[in-house]
């Protein structure tokens, strides 16, 4: 039980113990004021005897509240201190606490104080505890998560219309060529798309369906490769991956039990800018992913985006069961993502990769039945950026597009390829040709361009001066030709990070709040490893990019970035450029061939098309 | 506390910065490595070395929990560490 009973009003001696500072214990002051408290402060510099001489002759207090900013000798002078108050028997009627940017809690407990508050206590957390309750900061997780909160659509109310006429018909006769050329071909992805989701459709309640189950699976092995056969038939996993043990799944429902008990979060970054704000996350282990998501909800993030490894790109078929991986990302499996989607919150939008190998359209059809709200896919990267064959995968995304429309679901389309040299024109004439394709399939796109030192732009010399103008610029000149919803990648200021992570942290956050600031409606950012590709992410990394955003978006309020006239030039050459692609690839008449020769970007820029899955395509009769 | 109790509260890392009196950044990443087989990881990295003046500012990580390991928070039954507000006289 404490000294003083909460009920009342309470009587609050404010006591500055320093020479000059006493701004903490005003603004304590005014909020136990505004509250109804009865307070009294004494002066700054005051000697402890000149203090005690005070007190003895004040009323009785409820509380007196110390504060201390400088460090050095404060342990010696707060012992003192209350030595004197012992003397005076105030300690018997009256709590003492302590605070300010030289105390410590420890510090406080340990000269004998009733209760000690560091640097960053607030003036709330001052007056709960006058008050005698618990301080929560912010709403808790507990109940209804982040307070009922929606999901936001990222392409509601955007038209897709094409502005430029002759960029609209160009897009309109490539598509149609694609789309005609594509009719009757079909692929090993896709043949394992359609068995999958007979899998899907089963359940496992009678022995008929079990039956099924199995057949369907070995027609399913038999179109894989045989590193993933093995894997299924006698449990033998490349190397690198391991079942993860069922006590492990279970005891991580039991840690984000604890884990819900005692987090607050802090208001989503989506209520703080413009744009949300998306992580990328993919340990290897869908169990430090739960964990690195977990933290990262508390924080405010938006959107979660799960990294599979590059090899699962490469490989025909996809492992089945609960798998850890050590390497570059979390391997794509029905159970790894279901373990991540049940402990997912529920207004975090979530998206499940399938932009850049022989799995593009199982993929998007796990990410549409398990609940993701968007997937990845633009065969343009995937080609000629990630290794796989242009025209299977031209197949295989048109099929991907067809179930991302089905489950409803929007998928941004990465101009990763501008990373691997591709100028930024070609990139974006393939943004452009992705968008339309998709929309004649009733899918829902997002344009993803990149804000990155490419090299390219390096090359070129068009970020010389700063990192502002260019990526002003892509954005103006996909506004002037598109009505899409855009969505900064990935991540936000790619190749401008280092391995500091200052640098980094301040580099993203900068990035972040340009995008911000051209009304962009998403921004993947960055952890400031960043930079560091020897090992896998780790937490403290992703908060460092997340408080960085956090300052930045604090400094500059309704202030904006201004690019300078540098930013309308560039966005004029990138629409004049983009036209003559586009251009170009219309009139060879077949969009694959287009890519093999290069007009997406070729040899002189540093690309060749991928060969990943080349020859398997096949034609229906 | 023993040693063992501390780290199942560790998520994933412990990164360590300091900047070495040192040569160059050759040196500096040798003394990393160094100080952290002396404070007893065995498994880390050096993620960043930035020669700055007469020494080299650095960055280690070494790694307590990796995404294959069972990590020590998914256990139940963690002892709870709180030094504040604890009063001793």
């Amino acid at each position: 039980m404490r000294k003083s009973d909460k009920a009342e009003k309470k009587k609050i001696l404010c006591i500055p113990l320093d020479p000059v500072h006493d701004f903490g214990l005003r603004m304590i002051k005014k909020k136990l004021d505004d509250a109804g408290h009865h307070t009294a402060l004494l002066p700054p510099d005051l000697s402890i005897e000149e203090i005690s001489e005070q007190i003895s002759r004040m009323p009785y207090f409820d509380f007196i509240l110390v504060s201390r900013t400088i460090g050095y000798g404060s342990a010696e002078i707060l012992a003192n201190f209350l030595d004197i108050l012992d003397a005076l028997k105030i300690r018997e009627k009256t709590q003492i606490a302590v605070g300010g940017m030289g105390i410590s809690k420890e510090l406080a407990a340990e000269i004998g104080f009733d209760a000690g508050f560091d640097a960053s206590t607030t003036p709330e957390q001052a007056l709960a505890y006058i008050e005698g309750r618990e301080y929560v900061e912010g709403p808790s997780f507990l109940g209804q998560e982040r307070n009922g909160r929606t999901k936001r659509d990222l392409c509601q109310g955007f038209s897709y219309a094409v502005k430029d006429k002759l960029i609209d018909t160009l897009l309109e006769d490539i598509a149609d060529q694609v789309l005609t050329w594509s009719k009757n071909k079909t692929t090993p992805g896709i043949e394992r798309a359609k068995i999958r989701e007979e899998m899907f459709s089963l359940t496992d309640e009678n022995l008929a369906g079990q039956d099924r189950y199995r057949q369907l699976e070995k027609r399913y092995i038999a179109l894989c490769d045989s590193s993933i056969q093995r894997a299924y038939m006698n449990s033998d996993f490349p190397p690198r991956i391991r079942k993860i043990p069922g006590t492990l799944a279970s005891g991580l429902k039991e840690f984000v039990n604890r884990f819900r008990e005692n987090a607050s979060c802090r208001k989503p970054f989506g209520e703080k800018s413009a744009a949300l704000l998306f992580a990328q996350i993919g340990s290897g282990s869908p169990i430090m992913d739960t964990a690195h998501i977990k933290v990262c909800e508390a924080m405010g993030i938006d959107g979660i985006i799960t990294i599979c490894p590059s090899s699962g790109a490469r490989n025909e078929g996809l492992l089945k069961g609960l798998l850890n991986h050590e390497g570059d990302g979390t391997l794509l499996t029905v159970q790894n993502l279901v373990l991540i989607k049940q402990h997912l919150d529920k207004a975090v939008l979530w998206l499940v990769r399938a932009h850049r190998g022989l799995n593009g359209p199982e993929a998007v059809l796990y990410a549409g039945h398990l609940g993701a709200d968007l997937s990845k896919l633009n065969f343009f990267y995937g080609s000629l950026g990630a290794g796989t064959d242009p025209a299977r995968l031209i197949v295989d995304t048109i099929a991907s597009l067809r179930y991302a429309a089905s489950y409803n679901i929007a998928f941004d389309i990465p101009s990763n390829d501008e990373l691997c040299g591709i100028p930024t024109y070609k990139s974006f004439a393939g943004l452009l040709v992705m968008a339309k394709i998709s929309r004649k399939l009733q899918a829902k796109p997002i344009l993803k361009p990149l804000f990155c030192y490419s090299p390219y732009i390096i090359f070129s010399g068009k970020m010389s001066d700063n990192f502002v103008d260019f990526n002003a610029a892509k954005i103006k000149a996909l506004r002037s030709l598109i009505n899409s919803p855009i969505w900064i990648g990935e991540p936000a200021g790619f190749m401008t990070h280092t391995e500091d992570r200052i640098q980094s942290a301040m580099t993203t956050a900068l990035h972040i709040e340009l995008a911000c600031n051209l009304g962009v409606q998403a921004v993947t950012m960055a952890s400031t490893d960043e930079a560091y590709s020897r090992g896998v992410i780790n937490l403290n990394p992703r908060l460092d990019t997340m408080k960085g955003a956090e300052a930045v978006f604090r400094f500059m309020g309704k202030c904006r970035i201004e690019p300078t006239g540098a930013a309308d030039i560039l966005a004029d050459e990138l629409m004049k450029d983009i036209k003559s692609v586009l251009t170009r690839a219309r009139d060879r008449k077949d969009l694959a061939q287009s890519i093999y020769e290069g007009t997406f970007g070729g040899k002189e820029d540093g690309v060749s098309p991928g060969r990943g899955g080349r020859g398997t395509l096949s034609e229906w009769i | 506390m023993e040693r063992d109790d501390v780290f199942a509260h560790v998520l994933d890392g412990l990164d360590i910065e300091t900047y070495f009196i040192c040569r160059n950044e050759k040196e500096g990443r040798a003394l990393a490595f160094a100080l952290m087989t002396e404070l007893g990881f065995q498994h880390g990295d050096v993620i960043m070395t930035e020669p700055v003046g007469g020494g080299v500012r650095v960055r280690m990580r070494a790694v307590i929990h990796a995404p294959n390991d069972r990590p020590g928070w998914l256990e139940k039954g963690q002892k709870e560490v709180d030094r504040g507000n604890e009063k001793k006289r």
